[in-house]
C-alpha cells in the first residue's frame, strides 16, 4: 500500500518533500537540494536564521540547565549590578539575574510569537482557502471583512485589542492573531484562485471528489509553500507585537516579565544601568533577525517568482 | 461503427449553450457575452467516437467541460443515458460522475504534483467507495497493467515519469471506475508523434473493452482519422459541419471544413501538388460573432447572403450535416 498517503508530509516537508517540476516554480526547491545541508548550503542566510532561532529556542528550553538564578529571585544585596563573573549580564532594579531573565523571558516571548502565527494559520488558511475556492458573495464578503482589519495600523489594532479583552498574555497572543489573520487569509486565497483551475483540480472535480476533499488535498499541499514561508516571517513581526504590546504593559503581567516587559523595566534605569536595557533588545533583535533570515532563505528556494518582487 | 446502428444513446446534446458574461464597469454591469458555445447539438451512442475538431479558441474545450458538468451552460440539454444531466446540482452529479470521466490534453498539469500516480489512480475507486485495503491495490495494480505501466511504479511521483507515461496514468484514472462516457480534451497534441500512436491504439483497445463512448475533443484531423466514427466541425461555438469520418474526409461540404482539410500535411510529396485553400484573417471573437454565417468574414466563397442570414444546419439523407447557403444535394 506505497500509495495511500495524500500529501501529507508535515515538517520534513518544507526541506525535502517538495519534487522539482519545470510547470510549477513555486514547489522547485531550487534545483535537486533534497536534504537540510544541501538548502544550508544553498541558502546560507536562511541557515543562518535557522540557527539563531535553533540557538534562542534550546535556550529558552534549557534555561534552568544553563543557568542557576532563579529568575525571580528577588536579591536586595545587588540591585543594578554591571554584567561581572557572578551575573553574567549584571541584575535588574530589584537584584534580579537578568540573563536568568531573559532565558526564562524567552519561553514566553517564543510561546507567544509562535502560538499566535499557529493560531492565525489555522484561521487564516481555511477561511482563505474557502474564499478562494467558492468565489462570488461569499469572497467579497470576506475580503471586504478582512480589508477593513488590514486597513487599520497594526500596532494600533492590536492595542486596542489587548485593552479591550484586558491584559495579559492570552489576550496579547489572540490579539496579535487577530492582526494578523487577513495576511494568511489573502496569501491563501491567492494561491487558491491559480490553483483552482489546474487541470488536477478540474480532474477531481470531473471525478466527483467532494469540495472539502480537493481543498485540502489536491489545493492546500499546493498552496502551502508561500503560507510557511509567510508564517516565518510572521513570527518576528509576532514577536515585536509582543515586545510592544508588554512595553506598554498589556502583555506580561508582573512578576512575570518578557522581553518586551523587561525593556519597559529597563528604560527608567536607563542612565544608571545602560546594560540592563541592552540585554532583552538584543534578544527581541535577535529573534526577529532570525524569523526574517529564515523566511527569505525559505521565500528564496519555495517561490523563487517572489525574488524580484522584494 | 455508425449511428444508425441500433446501440443505446448514451450521450444526447440539444442546442447546448454557454455564455460568459463579460463585466465592465464600476458596478460590474454585464455589457457583452462571450459565447464560446453557442448553441450545439449531437447523440453519441454506445461504443461509438464522435470527435469535435476545430481551431483554438473555438469553444470546443469549453464543450466538452460543459457537458461534464464542470462547468453550469447557459442553456439547452445534456442526457447522460436518458438522465438530464443540464441543470442539476453537484450532490446529484457525484454519483452520475462514475459513468462520465475526462482525460486532459496536458498530462503534466492534470495529476496533482504531490501525489504519488497510484493515489491517482485510486482517487476515483476511494471517492465512489468501489474499494479500499488490499482490493483497492488489487485494481489499481490491474489497471496500470491495463495502459501498459508497471504495479511498482505506482508508489512514484508524476514528475519521475515521461508525458507518454503520465497519460497512461490520466487514461488509468479515467477508466478506473468504468465509465460509459470519457471526454478526452486533445489527450495526444501535448506527445511526441510515436507516442501519440500508442496512446491512441491504448484507448481504442480499451474503447472495444469496455463499450466506451468517446468523446475526442482535438483540432489534429490526422488523430481524429485514426479514431473517430463521426466528426463535427466546429467554427466559433457552432457546428459547421457533421458526419461520419468517411463523409467528412472524403466529401467534405462545407468550406471551412474544406480548408480545414486542405491544411493537414501530407508525407507523400507527389501529392503535394493539390490546391491549398489558404483562409486569411483570423477567428473573429466569439463576443461578437459575424452576422449571418459566422465564417462569411473568412469564406472564399461568401456572397450577400451568407451576410445576413444565419444558416441552420440541416441534415442530408444519409445524417451528414452542414450549415451553409451554398451547399445542395449532400
Amino acid at each position: 500500500m506505497g500509495f495511500s498517503i495524500p500529501g501529507h508530509h508535515g515538517l520534513r516537508g518544507v526541506m525535502t518533500a517538495f519534487p522539482s517540476s519545470q510547470r510549477n516554480p513555486v514547489q522547485a526547491i531550487g534545483g535537486h537540494a533534497r536534504s537540510i545541508a544541501g538548502w544550508c548550503l544553498k541558502e546560507p542566510t536562511g541557515a543562518f536564521g535557522a540557527l539563531i532561532l535553533a540557538l534562542l529556542i534550546l535556550a529558552a528550553i534549557f534555561a534552568p540547565v544553563i543557568t542557576s538564578y532563579e529568575p525571580n529571585a528577588v536579591n536586595y544585596r545587588d540591585l543594578l549590578q554591571p554584567p561581572g563573573a557572578t551575573h553574567l549580564l549584571g541584575t535588574d532594579e530589584l537584584g534580579r539575574d537578568i540573563f536568568s531573565r531573559l532565558l526564562y523571558g524567552a519561553r514566553l516571548s517564543m510561546a507567544v510569537g509562535v502560538s499566535a502565527v499557529v493560531l492565525s494559520v489555522l484561521v487564516g488558511v481555511p477561511i482563505g482557502l474557502l474564499s478562494g475556492y467558492v468565489g462570488g458573495f461569499v469572497d467579497e464578503l470576506i475580503m471586504r471583512v478582512f480589508d477593513s482589519v488590514i486597513a487599520l495600523p497594526p500596532l494600533v489594532l492590536a492595542l486596542t485589542i489587548s485593552a479591550l479583552l484586558g491584559p495579559g498574555l492570552v489576550n496579547a497572543t489572540i490579539a496579535i492573531s487577530i492582526v494578523s489573520v487577513p495576511t494568511y487569509i489573502r496569501l491563501t486565497r491567492g494561491q487558491v484562485l491559480s490553483i483552482k483551475n489546474e487541470d488536477y483540480v478540474l480532474a477531481a472535480r470531473s471525478i466527483g471528489v467532494p469540495v472539502w476533499n480537493i481543498l485540502f488535498v489536491h489545493i492546500l499541499p499546493n498552496a502551502i509553500a508561500p503560507v510557511i514561508v509567510q508564517a516565518s516571517l510572521g513570527l518576528g513581526f509576532a514577536i515585536i507585537l509582543e515586545s510592544s504590546l508588554s512595553f506598554i504593559g498589556l502583555g506580561a503581567q508582573p512578576p512575570v516579565s518578557t522581553w518586551g516587559s523587561m525593556v519597559q523595566t529597563s528604560f527608567q534605569f536607563l542612565s544608571l544601568a545602560p546594560w540592563f536595557v541592552i540585554a532583552p533588545a538584543v534578544a527581541i533583535f535577535a529573534a526577529v533577525l532570525g524569523a526574517n533570515l529564515l523566511g527569505e532563505g525559505l521565500r528564496n528556494s519555495l517561490d523563487p517568482h517572489q525574488k524580484q518582487r522584494m | 461503427m455508425t449511428a444508425h446502428q441500433p446501440e443505446p444513446l448514451r450521450l444526447h446534446v440539444r442546442d447546448l449553450k454557454k455564455h460568459y458574461p463579460i463585466r465592465t464597469g464600476v458596478f460590474s454591469r454585464v455589457t457583452n457575452h462571450v459565447r464560446a458555445v453557442d448553441g450545439i447539438s449531437f447523440d453519441l451512442r454506445a461504443g461509438e467516437t464522435l470527435a469535435i475538431v476545430g481551431e483554438s479558441g473555438c469553444g470546443k474545450s469549453t464543450a466538452g467541460q460543459t457537458i461534464l458538468r464542470l462547468l453550469r451552460p447557459t442553456s439547452g440539454l445534456i442526457e447522460l443515458s436518458g438522465e438530464d444531466i443540464s441543470d442539476c446540482g453537484e450532490r446529484t452529479l457525484r454519483p452520475l460522475r462514475q459513468k462520465m470521466q475526462m482525460i486532459f490534453q496536458d498530462p503534466y498539469a492534470s495529476l496533482n504534483p504531490r501525489k504519488t500516480i497510484g493515489a491517482a489512480v485510486a482517487e476515483p475507486l476511494t471517492t465512489h467507495r468501489i474499494a479500499s485495503g488490499s482490493e483497492l491495490t488489487d485494481r489499481v495494480e490491474q489497471l496500470f497493467e491495463k495502459v501498459g505501466l508497471r504495479p511498482e511504479q505506482m508508489s512514484g511521483y508524476p514528475h519521475q515519469f515521461s508525458g507518454g507515461q503520465r497519460q497512461r496514468v490520466a487514461i488509468a484514472r479515467a477508466i478506473a471506475v468504468q465509465p460509459s462516457l470519457v471526454i478526452c480534451d486533445e489527450p495526444v497534441s501535448a506527445l511526441d508523434i510515436s507516442i501519440q500512436a500508442q496512446i491512441i491504439n491504448l484507448m481504442m483497445d480499451i474503447q472495444a473493452d469496455i463499450d466506451l463512448s468517446l468523446l475526442f475533443i482535438s483540432h489534429d484531423l490526422a488523430v481524429v482519422e485514426l479514431i473517430a466514427d463521426r466528426i463535427a466541425v466546429m467554427y466559433l461555438g457552432v457546428f459547421a459541419e457533421v458526419g461520419t469520418k468517411e463523409e467528412i474526409f472524403r466529401n467534405p461540404q462545407h468550406p471551412y471544413t474544406k480548408a480545414l482539410l486542405s491544411a493537414v500535411p501530407l508525407p507523400d510529396p507527389k501529392l503535394r501538388s493539390r490546391e491549398k485553400i489558404v483562409l486569411a484573417g483570423d477567428v473573429p471573437s466569439p463576443s461578437n460573432p459575424p452576422s449571418g454565417c459566422r465564417f462569411h468574414t473568412r469564406c472564399p466563397l461568401a456572397k450577400d447572403k451568407c451576410r445576413n442570414i444565419v444558416p441552420p444546419l440541416r441534415t442530408g439523407k444519409t445524417g451528414h450535416a452542414v450549415a451553409c447557403h451554398l451547399v445542395e444535394g449532400f
